[in-house]
């Protein structure tokens, strides 16, 4: 998937995101499969402030910024959460 | 017909067998006789005349369902108790149901999901029949509304070393015969408390979701699991989470939000006993 790196990406009427208090990550629930997938913080998380509002929109560059992603990672990330059909992008 | 009562459920048995006769007299044999409606109707039958003197085999029902392959009639006690489980968790959806032992103490249940061979069913008997209540084995019933972990009046189901290990330490406890040779390899199943004390249990929340793993080599070693983590661990080990869709993502999400999450590695059942009384229960609220 070839993508910009200003492309911007909404969660699918059907999902529920919720920000783990620890600040280890997200959890995303797909309400078309059932399935809950993770985006996993790779940050130190004793030197968070952990996120304090569940975002509405993923680019990959708050995934480097928010989550300690390397560039690959997070373009990875979306692309899989796309192919799963919990992310879309928004035109 | 034989009575079984498990607590929250009510099974039908028709059997033949005088092992399972035999084991359900010992395991579930303290129950008082209720005027209530069945649950479940189960049935331990042979599947063919042939297989009735040759080589025989038995086969689980509930209702037409026979959800496990014939296995020998000497493993029927054990398949009667595997098939109770698979009833259990097959048509539960009231609750959320993890793959998990819950232990309670001082009104506080500490979860235990866990792969087979983790020690998972040694580390519970252990602590049911010292000072803790065992509310399950195999299954946590988690109310999805208040949080609370409801109790099941079940045996724990021990396999090969850990049968005598158990023995030797609780060489009162009751034991239904040993059945060789299954697919776990040898198991028994321990009474691991009365009908009497079952009925002084009531639901309790949840302060700690640990995940054990037995290792010969290793003293207690402790690590703290991350929110995420733990999320993923126990919605993997839940029987009816995608069954029961965003109300088992809610119920997981607010379990972790309220409970303090490790993975343990140990070799001592009584020093996993210390780490839970000591450094868990009497620091949580």
């Amino acid at each position: 998937m070839k993508d910009s790196p200003t492309s911007r990406y909404a969660f699918n009427p059907n999902s529920e995101v919720r920000l783990l208090s620890d600040g280890s990550g997200l959890a995303i629930y797909d309400g078309y499969s059932c399935d809950t997938h993770f985006i996993h913080s790779k940050k130190d998380q004793s030197a968070l402030p952990a996120l304090s509002t569940v975002p509405q929109e993923i680019t990959p560059t708050f995934l480097v910024e928010e989550f300690g992603m390397s560039k690959l990672a997070a373009q990875h990330t979306i692309d899989l959460l796309i192919k799963q059909k919990v992310l879309g992008e928004i035109s | 017909m034989i009575d079984v009562n498990i607590g929250q459920y009510h099974f039908s048995v028709e059997s033949k067998i005088e092992a399972v006769n035999n084991a359900i007299d010992i395991i579930y044999g303290d129950v008082p006789a209720q005027d209530l409606p069945y649950d479940f109707k189960v049935r331990l039958v042979f599947e063919s005349l042939v297989r009735r003197f040759i080589k025989p085999q038995i086969s689980f029902y509930s209702d037409q369902h026979s959800p496990f392959k014939p296995l020998p009639v000497s493993q029927a006690p054990a398949l009667l108790e595997w098939g109770m489980n698979w009833c259990v968790a097959a048509h539960e959806y009231s609750k959320l149901i993890i793959h998990s032992a819950v232990l309670v103490k001082d009104g506080k249940a500490i979860l235990f999901p866990a792969l087979p061979g983790s020690g998972k069913s040694t580390l519970t008997a252990y602590l049911g029949l010292s000072s803790w209540s065992t509310y399950s084995d195999e299954m946590a019933m988690i109310d999805p509304v208040t949080l609370e972990v409801s109790p099941l009046y079940r045996p724990v189901c021990l396999k090969n070393d850990s049968i005598s290990l158990v023995k030797k330490w609780h060489p009162n406890a009751i034991f239904a015969p040993v059945c060789k040779d299954t697919q776990k390899g040898d198991v028994a199943h321990v009474k691991v408390m009365d009908w009497q004390n079952y009925t002084q249990l009531s639901p309790v929340p949840i302060v700690a979701v640990v995940f054990p793993k037995y290792d010969a080599q290793s003293d207690l070693t402790i690590f703290q699991l991350s929110d995420l983590e733990a999320f993923n661990v126990l919605s993997k080990n839940a029987f009816n989470y995608n069954v029961l869709g965003r109300n088992g993502f809610d119920t997981v999400d607010n379990i972790i939000r309220r409970t303090k999450n490790f993975e343990i590695r140990f070799n001592d059942v009584r020093e996993v006993d210390a780490f839970l009384t000591e450094d868990i229960l009497s620091a949580s609220l």
